[in-house]
């Protein structure tokens, strides 16, 4: 079963157009991971595939119903999205934060429930900011901000989480966190999480499924081994790639690669 | 700062609009007794002087600084939330531009129009040149970015205003626009009162039911967007009523700059980040605000008065240059 599925969609993006003729299936419960060079298109799909851009032809599906057709506040419900880019409101407590998960699930004027602070507490020790949760966002260390946002989509309940480039500013250890946290998200409670991630081997090592891009079109969609290829490598991104097998997971890696010529 | 503070701010912010009003109305050239003050709004003997004064010059005069303050000062916050600009104003939509510009044409070409007329036209102005703005910035980038608002609302404020000055000069008009360019709340009549008091009052209940959403817009519009917030409705609304706001009070009391800009900066010292809050604090704090200054524009030359807009930017420019050194600090 697919949940998420798009069909032969076109998107634009100031009349330039981005996206053709694409094709995609998210399986459920699983990690998918999109790669692909800078400029393919990666961020305008994640953007597409959450309402934030439109698509101008094809279909987005959602539950089988259109993705166009779902009210905003009742999208935010089914799929949450971590941006490239977070602007932290100044001043702002890392629960303040995190409470803003809730608007979705709240009366316009968003005052919370007791339901909703309890779920708010979860949150918070899941991404184990127990220690920070008065502390101003500004004021904590990359690391712990991008728990903080990882915190916010887990308050918002939703079965789908959407993070673009979510490693970005973070050193190899909490890269490495980050990712395991995922993978336990995924397993634990079962939650579809689709991201586009630059790092091949860390892509490889924690995805069900990866679907790899260039100019805007799919390249080619699968398991890690189907994509993690020198053929398919040096379609996607012009590079000779060296694929071995990684010792701690036995999934393929990218040992070495060069300019393809 | 728990519900509670907040509750208590915005009581005791209450509490001080409401004695600068008592204050403005009882100082003056004749100096008015709380007493008298009390029996003239609830016993109005109209052959008592006194009563008079109180209620054809005063009360007018008081109403209109406190709604006018109050009205410049919403719009200006709801403006900072959407364009995610600590330095906007109204007049970053036009605003003041657009109402001068049509008041400007009114005199050209129809000196003897009336008041009514005129408060009218600058309105319309107003609501223009806010839709010029805004088509701009829809038209050359195809969304609404904080950047492309700021951008396109700079241009045309300088275009207006150019065209309004080329008039002026042409037809010798300075005289008659000085008002309009300084701005003052001297002329306000209670034929102007109760609609302006409403639509005040309603733009900003609005606001303040907008609050959530205005805030969680300053995590940028990807976040908003996906924690559910529809974000064209969101702009629109709230330009909506910044068009409202601001072309009312322009309309009313001609361009005071500088309220819109330093009040939300005040109101968040006050209330913290949170709109539900910066709003109705916005709000008390610019009535305060312009009824003190427009108390002092009376008194400190008297009989002569100072001109409201000018005495609010001796106050509004060096708090902004603290801003913006605050700013380049982060």
């Amino acid at each position: 079963m697919f949940r998420v599925s798009a069909n032969t969609i076109e998107v634009k993006y100031d009349k330039k157009i981005i996206l053709k003729d694409l094709l995609l299936h998210i399986p459920d419960k699983s990690i998918s991971t999109i790669i692909g060079p800078n400029g393919c298109g990666k961020s305008t799909l994640l953007k597409a595939l959450t309402k934030i851009l439109p698509y101008s032809k094809g279909q987005i599906l959602l539950d089988g119903q259109a993705l166009n057709s779902y009210k905003t506040k009742e999208l935010a419900k089914k799929m949450a999205l971590l941006p490239q880019s977070q602007i932290t409101p100044a001043q702002i407590t890392v629960r303040e934060l995190v409470a803003y998960g809730r608007y979705p699930h709240q009366g316009n004027f968003g005052i919370l429930s007791s339901q909703d602070r309890e779920i708010i507490d979860w949150a918070i020790s899941k991404t184990k900011l127990n220690d920070v949760e008065n502390a101003t966002v500004d004021s904590l260390s990359g690391g712990q901000r991008q728990r903080v946002w990882i915190a916010l989509a887990l308050a918002q309940q939703t079965d789908i989480i959407y993070l673009d480039e979510p490693t970005t500013y973070l050193d190899l250890a909490h890269q490495l966190e980050l990712m395991k946290f995922l993978k336990q998200l995924n397993e634990e409670e079962n939650r579809t999480i689709v991201m586009v991630l630059h790092d091949l081997n860390l892509a490889a090592r924690f995805s069900d499924y990866m679907i790899s891009m260039n100019s805007g079109q799919i390249i080619k969609a699968g398991t890690v081994e189907e994509v993690m290829t020198t053929t398919n490598l040096k379609h996607v991104f012009q590079i000779d790639a060296v694929i071995s097998k990684d010792p701690y997971t036995g999934k393929p890696i990218c040992l070495s690669y060069n300019t393809s010529l | 700062m728990t519900t509670w503070h907040k509750w208590r701010t915005i009581i005791l912010l209450f509490l001080g609009s409401l004695a600068s009003i008592i204050l403005a109305i009882s100082l003056g050239a004749k100096d008015i007794s709380f007493m008298t003050m009390w029996t003239s709004i609830f016993h109005f003997d109209a052959n008592n002087n006194l009563h008079q004064i109180i209620y054809e010059i005063r009360l007018p005069r008081v109403l209109g600084a406190a709604f006018v303050g109050m009205a410049f000062a919403v719009a200006g916050s709801i403006i900072q939330a959407v364009t995610r600009n600590s330095l906007a104003d109204i007049g970053i939509l036009g605003i003041n531009g657009g109402a001068v510009l049509f008041v400007t044409i009114c005199f050209a070409f129809y000196p003897a129009i009336s008041y009514g007329w005129l408060t009218f036209f600058s309105f319309v102005g107003a609501t223009l040149s806010t839709i010029l703005v805004f088509s701009i910035g829809l038209v050359a980038r195809g969304n609404l970015s904080p950047l492309t608002f700021t951008i396109a609302g700079a241009v045309i404020a300088a275009f207006l205003h150019a065209i309004s000055s080329g008039i002026a000069i042409f037809f010798d008009l300075n005289r008659d626009l000085a008002f309009w360019y300084a701005g003052g709340v001297a002329g306000v009549t209670w034929g102007q009162l109760p609609i302006f008091i409403t639509i005040v009052i309603i733009a900003v209940f609005v606001a303040i039911l907008l609050g959530k959403q205005l805030t969680i817009i300053g995590a940028g519009q990807e976040m908003a967007s996906s924690l559910g917030i529809n974000i064209r409705f969101l702009l629109f609304s709230s330009m909506g009523l910044v068009v409202l706001l601001g072309g009312a009070g322009v309309a009313v009391a001609g361009s005071i700059s500088f309220v819109g800009l330093i009040i939300p900066h005040v109101a968040r010292k006050f209330v913290g980040h949170d709109y539900r809050w910066i709003i109705p604090a916005s709000a008390l704090l610019g009535s305060t605000l312009v009824v003190m200054a427009d108390l002092l524009a009376r008194i400190i030359f008297a009989p002569k008065e100072l001109a409201l807009g000018i005495l609010i930017a001796f106050i509004g420019v060096p708090f902004f240059l603290i801003v913006a050194k605050k700013m380049e600090g982060i």
